[in-house]
């Protein structure tokens, strides 16, 4: 399960509050989030300025989009739309790529930011993670939909349930379309990673 | 190797970037979102508006089609203050000055709505007014 289930009233109710304008509830919201979102678009792009841009764009779309927000699918409904927009936003960056820009125009914002050695050193541990990078080269192959679904599945280590509500899909044809997602993940790879994957 | 070991052999530690976290929420705190007040579909206000202007469609089209005839538009008028006065839950509040002419003013009280109307010497509704609780 994504989160503990005794969230869910506090998340319900500082969703509320946001709506209602509450700063406060909407920064106890975004610290709730910005690290799940974050590592999630991460992994999607595996590219540092990006993932920060695609993350501050998600969460001012949330914002920008909040009181259109209602608490109808139980208790993944807040991570689950929130994850939608993220997704969204990940399938914007992979039509655009070097085209997809930030959206949030404002010079504070620009200027600063974490220092080069953080930046270098996530990017370091990428470059020596075989793993993630075979993977990730090889669910870049297969259809939008699927690459979502491996990522929320084993990366984020989401239900069917909680998939089928960030994707918009019934939880059956979650279950369908992971199976066929494995199916031709596993086709890639032994094409094109069999001699990396016999050796580990 | 099935594809979710190859999942569990790749590297899952979450990443963390704490200051453009810190910038990110700055910007957004200070976004206009919260500056605009949120803006309310008052269904018993719309209602009770909606209903009201109905009425007074009603009565100008009868005085209308009375061919504007004085005689007659102080009888569909005394009618029209009849029918409102003698309501159960309308009560007079008194007299009040309206555009400097007197009037008698009545109060109707519908759930959490009062319409207060302003009616001149000859029982012409020339005012109307709806609070919502």
């Amino acid at each position: 399960m994504y989160y503990n289930r005794c969230m869910d009233t506090d998340v319900k109710e500082l969703v509320e509050r946001a709506q209602n304008k509450d700063r406060d509830a909407f920064g106890s919201l975004f610290d709730l989030y910005y690290d799940k979102v974050l590592n999630y678009v991460f992994r999607r792009v595996l590219n540092t300025e990006y993932a920060k841009d695609i993350t501050s764009n998600a969460f001012l779309k949330a914002l920008k989009n909040l009181d259109q927000f209602e608490w109808r699918n139980g208790p993944f409904s807040f991570s689950g739309w929130i994850f939608k927009i993220a997704t969204n936003e990940v399938n914007q960056y992979f039509r655009k790529q070097n085209r997809y820009k930030l959206t949030i125009d404002d010079p504070d914002f620009k200027e600063l930011g974490d220092n080069n050695k953080v930046v270098e050193e996530i990017e370091k541990k990428i470059d020596n993670d075989k793993h993630l990078l075979i993977l990730n080269k090889a669910i870049k192959q297969l259809k939008p939909i699927y690459q979502d679904i491996l990522h929320l599945k084993y990366f984020e280590e989401m239900s069917y349930e909680e998939i089928s509500q960030v994707l918009n899909k019934n939880e059956s044809t979650i279950r369908v379309y992971s199976k066929r997602a494995k199916e031709e993940l596993r086709i890639i790879l032994e094409k094109d990673a069999s001699e990396f994957l016999v050796n580990i | 190797m099935t594809i979710e070991e190859l999942f569990q052999k790749a590297n899952k530690d979450r990443i963390e970037l704490k200051g453009h976290q810190k910038k990110l929420k700055a910007v957004l705190l200070k976004n206009e979102y919260f500056d605009v007040e949120k803006e309310y579909w008052d269904w018993k206000l719309t209602f009770s508006s909606l209903s009201f202007s109905a009425l007074l469609i009603i009565f100008s089209v009868s005085i209308i089609s009375s061919g504007g005839n004085t005689n007659q538009v102080t009888l569909e008028s005394n009618d029209f203050y009849k029918t409102i006065e003698s309501s159960p839950n309308v009560s007079g509040m008194g007299e009040e000055t309206f555009n400097g002419e007197k009037t008698n003013v009545l109060q109707m009280v519908e759930g959490g709505t009062t319409t207060k109307m302003y009616f001149n010497n000859r029982n012409v509704l020339v005012h109307s007014e709806v609070y919502n609780k």
